[in-house]
């Protein structure tokens, strides 16, 4: 067998357990959203019919989303995974060479397969696609919650930045909510590297020179903590906004 | 060692009261100060919270990020606590939990592979309770489960009224824990601290 389709049949293995992992995922949700239906209905009968409007939405989306995800080559959802060709080595230009899932090792342990307490989460959580000093846009998933995760670069002074980055604070959570998402927590950082200056002498009779170098480089980072939207919903959303 | 549980919904002010804990810790003397270390843990592949605290001074902060250290990551919790242990012997680590986390499986995760008992301290969003309580209504209780200590925060967004409502509920969760209402916005009482840490 060729290594171009022994490759290919190893992802396409791979996007099978971990859609499977997905679908279990669903089915746990499921039945714990259930089990929750049963209690408060038992408590408040118009809050239980509320409640179980809520979680069919809940289930319906993602269902949704799974679908979406097993579409999808990886249930994590990075800009370099999307553009995967089968063999997974075009990247399309993106400059995440390192990112090449088909040499992720995984030893022998398979992440799908955990059962930590009733907590299904995004099986690829673990590799970090978000190394510091390049710009990232990334979704996983954690039990009911998506998290989107951002970092992108901004050039122009501080204060400039802080104003740029509270608009987008507020245009993604104005986006969630009218998605009919939950907001858990939608936070960001915003990193100037400081002014920097070189001194420099030639002589011994002169004093130094000094060259200012102000800063204009300020790293945004953002992540969004949500819940009731699909995976696919919030990278739309955080792709429109970054 | 000391070891502190901070946990509580997303958004519920984790992070801010740490600060002020973590600074209550330290002290203002750095010759009596407290040895204290902060295990921050985020869901999200970026941390915000690990930067925000490493602004901070007198205590070391270690990030454990892409996973929720009371499921998907607890192998490395169990390593990073043994590292820390080894390493600095601190006097206090506190594990600010994600907002996602039920800590009383992290208390459990510490005692049986460790043999170090814990205290869990919960924060709860006063402002959102009613709003979360219905869709998020297991993780919410569940993060109650076990706490010694409860902070309701937020006391300055809501009127006396929601307060009492929302102390009714927290205490169907969790009758025995010890209920104190902060603003993180503001500065919360050292006794607060000096209770949990007794």
């Amino acid at each position: 067998m060729s290594e171009e389709k022994k490759n290919s049949m190893n992802e396409s293995g791979s996007q099978k357990s971990s859609h499977q992992q997905y679908s279990k995922s669903l089915r746990h949700i499921a039945n714990e959203a259930i089990s929750l239906a049963e209690d408060i209905f038992l408590l408040n009968a118009e809050i239980g019919i509320f409640a179980l409007s809520k979680i069919k939405s809940v289930i319906d989306r993602r269902i949704s989303g799974a679908e979406a995800v097993g579409k999808a080559d990886h249930s994590h959802m990075g800009p370099d995974h999307d553009e995967h060709d089968q063999d997974g080595h075009d990247h399309d230009g993106h400059d995440h060479g390192e990112h090449d899932h088909d040499e992720h090792d995984h030893g022998g342990h398979d992440h799908d397969e955990h059962d930590h307490d009733g907590h299904d989460h995004d099986s690829e959580d673990e590799h970090d696609h978000a190394e510091e000093g390049q710009e990232y846009l990334g979704i996983t998933t954690h039990d009911e919650s998506v998290v989107g995760s951002v970092r992108r670069f901004y050039s122009g002074t501080y204060e400039d930045a802080v104003e740029y980055m509270q608009g987008k604070v507020k245009a993604v959570a104005e986006k969630v909510a009218a998605a009919g998402g939950i907001i858990g927590h939608i936070k960001a950082y915003i990193r100037s590297e400081g002014d920097s200056c070189m001194l420099s002498v030639t002589d011994d009779e002169s004093d130094s020179n000094i060259r200012m170098y102000p800063s204009e480089k300020t790293t945004l980072e953002m992540a969004s903590i949500v819940f009731l939207i699909t995976p696919d919903e919030l990278k739309g959303i955080l792709e429109s906004e970054f | 060692m000391k070891f502190i549980v901070l946990g509580g919904f997303l958004g519920a002010g984790k992070t801010s009261a740490l600060i002020q804990f973590a600074k209550y810790l330290v002290g203002d003397n750095p010759e009596k100060a407290a040895k204290c270390v902060i295990i921050e843990n985020e869901i999200g592949e970026i941390g915000i919270d690990d930067q925000v605290l490493k602004s901070g001074g007198g205590y070391d902060v270690k990030g454990l990020f892409s996973g929720c250290v009371c499921c998907s990551i607890s192998g490395e919790l169990v390593t990073s606590i043994a590292e820390i242990q080894k390493d600095l012997d601190p006097d206090y680590v506190i594990m600010e939990a994600t907002g996602v986390a039920y800590p009383k499986n992290i208390q459990e995760t510490v005692s049986n592979a460790l043999r170090i008992p814990s205290t869990i301290v919960c924060l709860v969003d006063a402002k959102r309770w009613k709003r979360l309580l219905i869709p998020m209504g297991m993780l919410i209780p569940g993060q109650l489960e076990d706490a010694s200590v409860i902070l309701i925060n937020k006391i300055d967004a809501v009127d006396a009224e929601t307060l009492a409502e929302v102390d009714e509920s927290v205490r169907g969760f969790n009758n025995h824990a010890d209920i104190f209402h902060i603003s993180a916005n503001e500065h919360i009482d050292e006794a607060i601290w000096a209770k949990i840490i007794e």
